[in-house]
C-alpha cells in the first residue's frame, strides 16, 4: 500500500512539474554557456567591440571570398584570451560559431572552437569534439591559412569550410587586438 | 471540268480561307520575331515588366510592402521598409531580412531594425553595424520595438527587455508608457520606387516576347495553337506554290 501511494504521488509530482523547455532546433550553446566554457569558471570576460579597418575587411574578404557585411565585431576578453562569436553560411543557413583565441604565445592560437547554433539539415557533425578539437593550437600563417591540417568530414564539406573560415577570421581579429591584449597597455 | 482543275479550285478556296485566319498569327509572329531579334539593341532584355496583371499571370504576386517611419534623428522623410527579403532605408537597399519586419527606431544616429528573431543595427547612412540573432543573445520571441530614453525596448512573451547598443546588454525592465512602433504607409514616391526596384529584378519584356512568340504565354494550349498556325502557314505556302504551278497555260510556250 505505501508503495502504491508513493507511486501515485510520484506521478502527480511529475505531472505538476513544468515541462522542460525544449532546446530550439540546432541551438547547442548560449553565449553565456560558450563564454563559461572558453574562460575559467570565475572569469568575467569583458565585452568589447572591434571596429574593422578597410585593411582588416580586405583580409577577411580574402578568407571568405566575399565581403564581410558588418562594420564592427563584438568580442570578449579576459587576460590574453579573446572570444569571438561569428556566423558563417554553411550551405544556405548561417552557422553560429564561437572561437576562443589565446594570444599568450608568440602568435595567437585557437584555444577552443564551439558550435553555438546549426541550422542546416546536413553537416551538423562539425559540432562534435572530434572535429573541433583539431583546431586547438592552430595559428594563422602569413598566407592566411591555419598552421595545422584539419581533417574534413564526408558529407559536411561546406560546414567544415565555414568553421575553418571563422577560425581564420577569429585568429586574424585576435591578432588585430593583440597590442591591446597586454594588460599593462592603456586601452 | 477535269478533276485536277476541281482540286485546284478547292485548294485556292482553302488557301484564301486559311490565309485570313492565319493573318493574325503572321502579324504577331513577325512583330514579336523582329522585336526579339533586336531586343538587346532596343533594351527590351533589361526593361522590366511592371504590369501587375502580367506579373500575376506569371505567378509573381505583388510583394507586401511594410514600412516604418524613422523619428526626427534622421533627415525627414526617412523610412525603413521591407519588400520581399530586402530591407530598405527610404529607397536604398541596406540589407536583408527573411522574416517579417517588426519595427525600426533611431537611437543616437544608429538605426535599430527588428525582424522576427533578428535585431540589426545600422548607421544613419545604412551601413550595417551589428546583426544579433537569437543565437547571439537576442531574447526569444521579440514581437515589438520601442525607443525609451537611451535604450531600445523589446516586448517579449516573458516581459519587456531593454537593449543597450553600447554594451550589447539585454536586461529585463519594468517600464510603463512605452510607445511601440507601428507600421505606416510610406509616401507614394517611396512605394513606387521600391516596387519598381523589386519588379526590376524580375521579368523582362524580352521574356514576354519570347513567350508570346512561342505561345507559352498561354500555356500548353498556346503552344498547340502556334503549332497549328505554323502548319497552316506551311499549307498556305504549299497550296500557293501548287496553284501557281498548275495555273492553266502557265507552262504553255507562246
Amino acid at each position: 500500500m505505501p508503495a502504491v501511494v508513493f507511486g501515485v504521488l510520484l506521478i502527480l509530482q511529475l505531472m505538476a512539474m513544468p515541462p522542460v523547455q525544449a532546446a530550439s532546433v540546432g541551438q547547442y550553446l548560449t553565449v553565456d554557456e560558450f563564454l563559461g566554457l572558453g574562460f575559467s569558471d570565475n572569469a568575467k570576460p569583458e565585452p568589447k567591440v572591434l571596429w574593422l579597418t578597410p585593411e582588416l575587411k580586405a583580409q577577411i574578404k580574402s578568407i571568405r571570398g566575399k565581403d564581410f557585411p558588418l562594420l564592427r565585431v563584438r568580442y570578449w576578453r579576459q587576460g590574453q584570451k579573446t572570444a569571438w562569436i561569428l556566423e558563417e553560411i554553411g550551405k544556405e543557413m548561417p552557422i553560429t560559431i564561437g572561437v576562443v583565441v589565446d594570444a599568450g604565445g608568440a602568435s595567437p592560437t585557437v584555444a577552443r572552437v564551439e558550435i553555438l547554433a546549426f541550422r542546416e539539415s546536413r553537416g551538423w557533425e562539425v559540432r562534435h569534439d572530434f572535429f573541433t578539437e583539431q583546431f586547438r593550437g592552430a595559428a594563422l600563417t602569413d598566407s592566411h591559412l591555419l598552421s595545422q591540417h584539419i581533417d574534413g568530414i564526408t558529407g559536411a564539406t561546406l560546414s567544415v569550410r565555414a568553421v575553418k573560415q571563422v577560425a581564420l577570421i577569429a585568429l586574424l581579429l585576435a591578432d588585430a587586438v593583440k597590442p591591446m591584449a597586454d594588460p599593462n597597455a592603456a586601452e | 471540268m477535269s478533276p485536277s482543275r476541281i482540286f485546284r479550285m478547292l485548294l485556292l478556296r482553302w488557301h484564301r480561307r486559311i490565309g485570313v485566319v492565319v493573318a493574325v498569327f503572321v502579324v504577331m509572329l513577325v512583330v514579336t520575331g523582329i522585336a526579339i531579334n533586336h531586343s538587346a539593341d532596343w533594351g527590351l532584355d533589361k526593361k522590366p515588366l511592371k504590369q501587375t496583371w502580367l506579373l500575376k499571370h506569371y505567378g509573381i504576386p505583388s510583394p507586401v510592402l511594410r514600412s516604418f517611419p524613422l523619428n526626427e534623428s534622421l533627415p525627414s522623410g526617412a523610412w525603413i521598409s521591407q519588400l520581399g527579403d530586402g530591407l530598405y532605408l527610404s529607397e536604398t537597399q541596406i540589407g536583408s531580412c527573411d522574416s517579417p519586419l517588426i519595427g525600426a527606431v533611431v537611437l543616437s544616429e544608429t538605426i535599430a531594425i527588428l525582424c522576427a528573431g533578428r535585431l540589426q543595427l545600422f548607421t544613419g547612412a545604412g551601413e550595417q553595424l551589428d546583426d544579433i540573432s537569437e543565437s547571439l543573445g537576442l531574447p526569444r520571441g521579440a514581437e515589438a520595438l520601442a525607443l525609451y530614453g537611451e535604450a531600445v525596448l523589446l516586448r517579449t512573451p516573458s516581459g519587456v527587455i531593454a537593449f543597450d547598443p553600447r554594451s550589447f546588454m539585454f536586461s529585463a525592465v519594468n517600464v510603463e508608457g512605452a510607445v511601440w512602433v507601428a507600421p505606416a504607409l510610406a509616401p507614394p514616391t517611396v512605394q513606387r520606387s521600391l516596387l519598381d526596384q523589386y519588379r526590376g529584378s524580375g521579368l523582362s519584356w524580352e521574356r514576354l516576347l519570347l513567350d508570346l512568340h512561342s505561345g507559352r504565354l498561354f500555356g500548353s494550349v498556346g503552344v498547340f495553337i502556334i503549332d497549328l498556325a505554323g502548319i497552316a502557314l506551311l499549307l498556305i505556302a504549299l497550296s500557293g506554290v501548287w496553284v501557281w504551278v498548275t495555273k492553266p497555260g502557265r507552262w504553255r510556250h507562246s
